[in-house]
């Protein structure tokens, strides 16, 4: 993992980010459990708001290191974080095969058990729990960005979770 | 991610799951998960209460073996998960593949019917 850009906090017009720059490896992910730690931290995040990014993350990022790339090289992939007043937003750039992961169509019903795909549920995890999401190709990367917004709706959905400051 | 089990009445095996059931955590416990619920017609309950993060591949665990116990005339239930953990379970549509409780005896109630029926 390259840390150099953890916390270190550059001034963008539309508001403060951070970013993470991990390589295509699972081990890797614990490095992002750590950085999403200090980032809820720092920014004070809503309890599901850091829920909402650790979904996110945790189905985006494997994702990417299980299929983006056809060689077994090591690469790079970049994740920046911004802190607005009401939503966050969270870009992946990875250097992989083109994918847009939000060409995927919904989850279909089903009925039983036994015909059931045991796959799948990654992309409408990170659909469901984002409000916005994105994606472009840029110079041969991947570029996925979705934002969530500090969820106020969640008194309502989720009486039981406390949110914080929004 | 840690992973034990104990044996109830009705040959009913708890198996009790802690932490993150991330993809680290899943590939922790996969092997004696599933091992755990191979036994042909077990009657399996997944304690969840202590499970704080489910994402996706952890699903994909839980899935895996709840399909093959049922093909085999198994059963597998799922008990207590916390509140985010439940929320993904509804999300994902799991929650009505594999049956979820927050009461004990309800849970082992249904296991044993199960084994009956």
């Amino acid at each position: 993992m390259s840390i150099s850009s953890i916390f270190s906090t550059n001034q963008k017009i539309s508001g403060s980010y951070v970013s993470l720059t991990i390589s295509n490896q699972f081990e890797e992910l614990v490095h992002v459990a750590l950085w999403l730690e200090q980032i809820a931290q720092h920014y004070k995040l809503p309890e599901r708001t850091i829920f909402k990014l650790d979904v996110v993350l945790n189905e985006a990022l494997p994702n990417i290191i299980s299929y983006a790339y056809s060689d077994q090289l090591l690469h790079d992939i970049l994740i920046k974080f911004e802190d607005n007043d009401d939503h966050i937003v969270l870009e992946i750039i990875d250097d992989g095969i083109a994918f847009n992961p939000f060409t995927i169509h919904s989850l279909p019903d089903h009925v039983s058990l036994e015909s059931a795909s045991i796959n799948g549920r990654g992309i409408h995890l990170i659909k469901s729990y984002s409000s916005e999401q994105q994606y472009q190709r840029v110079d041969n990367t991947n570029v996925m960005r979705v934002v969530i917004h500090k969820s106020p709706e969640c008194s309502k959905e989720y009486p039981h979770i406390e949110e914080g400051v929004a | 991610m840690n992973i034990n089990s104990e044996t109830l009445d009705h040959c009913i095996t708890k198996v009790n799951l802690s932490g993150r059931m991330d993809i680290l955590g899943a590939q922790a416990i996969d092997m004696k998960f599933t091992a755990l619920t191979s036994t042909k017609k077990a009657s399996i309950l997944v304690d969840m209460s202590e499970v704080s993060f489910l994402a996706s591949l952890g699903m994909r665990t839980l899935l895996s073996s709840a399909k093959a116990l049922s093909n085999r005339g198994g059963c597998l239930v799922l008990y207590k998960p916390q509140a985010n953990v439940l929320d993904v379970l509804d999300t994902s549509g799991v929650s009505k593949l594999i049956p979820v409780f927050d009461d004990f005896e309800e849970a082992t109630n249904y296991l044993a019917s199960h084994q009956n029926g």
